[in-house]
């Protein structure tokens, strides 16, 4: 036995060991290369060693592995306001299998939780829009939209992946703090042509087998997806982060010449409004213009409009002709206080 | 002394010759050996059974993917009318495969690895030299050879089996 040398290390083997290594892809060794091995014999027969007999070689080719992986990419909400168009979720699509593939994508509203919010609206105009910018597997840099059109992905290499958007439109009637859920599903199909693989294939392992020639495999699978569909689907969420605006107004009898210590809205009185307008929403309001209608039998006193306190200039031509209407520019309104807040007064007096 | 590798066989090959022909009449072609070695990649698919339990089965290993597993299964026949002995059966892992720990089994067989198909020894004797020089004891998935060295002999017209498992990278 002084072939057993014990605890020898074999310096070539750590050469073989690295670029074993860096073999080493997540998505596995191609489809379609032969694995061949033979075995070897040695032996006697009465006493006598003879020729070492090796074995016919015995192959297979490797078959072709379906596998995907579709994520959405911040683990977040993407922020919409009341009637928001082609607002943007990131999702990045990765081939998980041992070979070329193409794809093809579905957009759609979904129910259920994300992000601990139910589902409670539906975004339309639906859009999916695959990302011209490089993808680094590694990295979770994510790319903005940037107008791309393209719909698919023709080819994607064994262990390469692809951001792709879904555009998507908030209705006016979505309320601050609502969500809507939507799903991306990726489908496999064949590189370039993205024709439908195989559909005997999705029997799974029921196609009948042979060992010469490639098969189409499919391994995907994960939680709540369906196992080997050549399918893929990732949730995200559009979140309504508007304002919301309430107001409330106070009418005060200011002036009574019959009753100064009392005053009551008798005809000639003045009465003062005060309107406050409050944003309790999620976001800035821009624009905002307060207003109101002059109350019928009773005129706007010219001069009377404040703002957070500042004068408001009059409607032109106040004291000839009586306005129907007053308002003031509010401009942005803030999410926190004082910007959040806005009063408005004015007076008319009782004819 | 095993020979295991071949080596002053212009003897050996006369003497098999020899005992090849006087064996004629088993039906072992003139000047063939008298073992025969085949390898088969096998896979284990799971069928359930008539009363629903699931029964493993190997079968040829046909539909393969990363990830999967395959059995390599090597069968030495002897067709002479003399035992084998000192049989030794070698057999490499494929590329693009490695050993799955603990696979490889024999009958009454000692199994030793290579980590070059040079030196063989038990697995815990096997070390490998990272890149930054230090020492760690060889992994399954660092061997490149497995060897199974037969306690008995194959007597004539008797066969032995031994199989180990390799995933597909």
């Amino acid at each position: 036995m002084k072939t057993m040398s014990l605890k020898r290390t074999v310096g070539l083997l750590v050469a073989m060991s690295a670029t074993w290594g860096s073999l080493a892809h997540a998505g596995g060794t191609d489809a379609n290369v032969l694995i061949s091995n033979t075995a070897s014999v040695n032996y006697t027969v009465g006493g006598v060693a003879q020729t070492q007999v090796n074995s016919p070689a015995a192959e297979f080719r490797v078959d072709r592995k379906i596998d995907l992986n579709l994520i959405e990419t911040n683990n977040a909400a993407a922020n919409a306001t009341p009637g928001a168009t082609a607002v943007v979720t990131t999702y990045k699509l990765t081939n998980t299998g041992n070979g070329a593939q193409g794809y093809t994508f579905t957009a759609a509203n979904t129910g259920g939780t994300l992000f601990t919010r139910p589902d409670a609206y539906d975004v339309s105009n639906l859009l999916v829009r695959v990302s011209s910018a490089a993808c680094v597997p590694a990295t979770t840099t994510t790319p903005a939209y940037a107008g791309e059109t393209a719909t698919t992905v023709p080819t994607l290499a064994k262990d390469a992946c692809a951001y792709v958007f879904i555009l998507a439109d908030s209705p006016l009637t979505a309320t601050n703090g609502q969500a809507a859920n939507v799903r991306l599903t990726a489908i496999s199909r064949e590189a370039v042509s993205l024709n439908d693989l195989d559909p005997l294939a999705t029997a799974a392992l029921a196609v009948a087998d042979d060992p010469n020639t490639v098969q189409i495999v499919y391994a995907d699978g994960g939680i709540g997806q369906v196992a080997r569909d050549g399918r893929h689907f990732a949730d995200d969420q559009y979140y309504i982060v508007g304002p919301q605006l309430a107001a409330t107004k106070v009418a005060a009898v200011q002036v009574d010449t019959l009753q100064p210590s009392n005053p009551k809205p008798i005809p000639g009185a003045t009465v003062q409004y005060t309107i406050t307008l409050t944003n309790s929403g999620a976001a800035a309001a821009d624009a905002v213009v307060i207003g109101d209608a002059i109350p019928a039998n009773t005129t706007f006193v010219c001069g009377s409009m404040t703002l957070n306190g500042s004068p408001v200039a009059d409607p032109p031509n106040c004291s000839t002709t009586p306005p129907a209407n007053v308002s003031a520019n509010v401009g942005t309104m803030g999410t926190t206080a004082p910007s959040n807040q806005a009063t408005f007064v004015f007076r008319v007096t009782i004819n | 002394m095993r020979k295991h590798k071949t080596g002053a066989l212009a003897f050996a090959v006369g003497l098999s010759l020899a005992a090849a022909g006087a064996h004629a009449a088993q039906a072992v072609p003139a000047g063939a050996p008298c073992v025969s070695l085949e390898t088969k990649a096998l896979q284990e698919q799971s069928v359930a059974g008539a009363d629903g339990a699931k029964k493993v089965s190997l079968v040829a290993a046909t539909k393969v993917v990363p990830g999967d597993q395959v059995v390599w299964q090597t069968t030495a026949r002897n067709s002479c009318a003399s035992p084998a002995a000192n049989v030794v059966i070698n057999q490499a892992v494929p590329e693009h495969m490695v050993l799955v720990a603990d696979s490889a089994t024999g009958a009454d067989t000692r199994i030793q690895y290579s980590l070059d198909g040079k030196s063989f020894a038990s697995l815990a004797e096997l070390a490998v030299t990272e890149a930054d020089g230090s020492k760690r004891p060889a992994r399954a998935d660092d061997v490149r050879h497995v060897r199974w060295m037969l306690n008995g002999s194959i007597g004539a017209n008797q066969s032995a089996s031994v199989r180990y498992s390799a995933r597909l990278r």
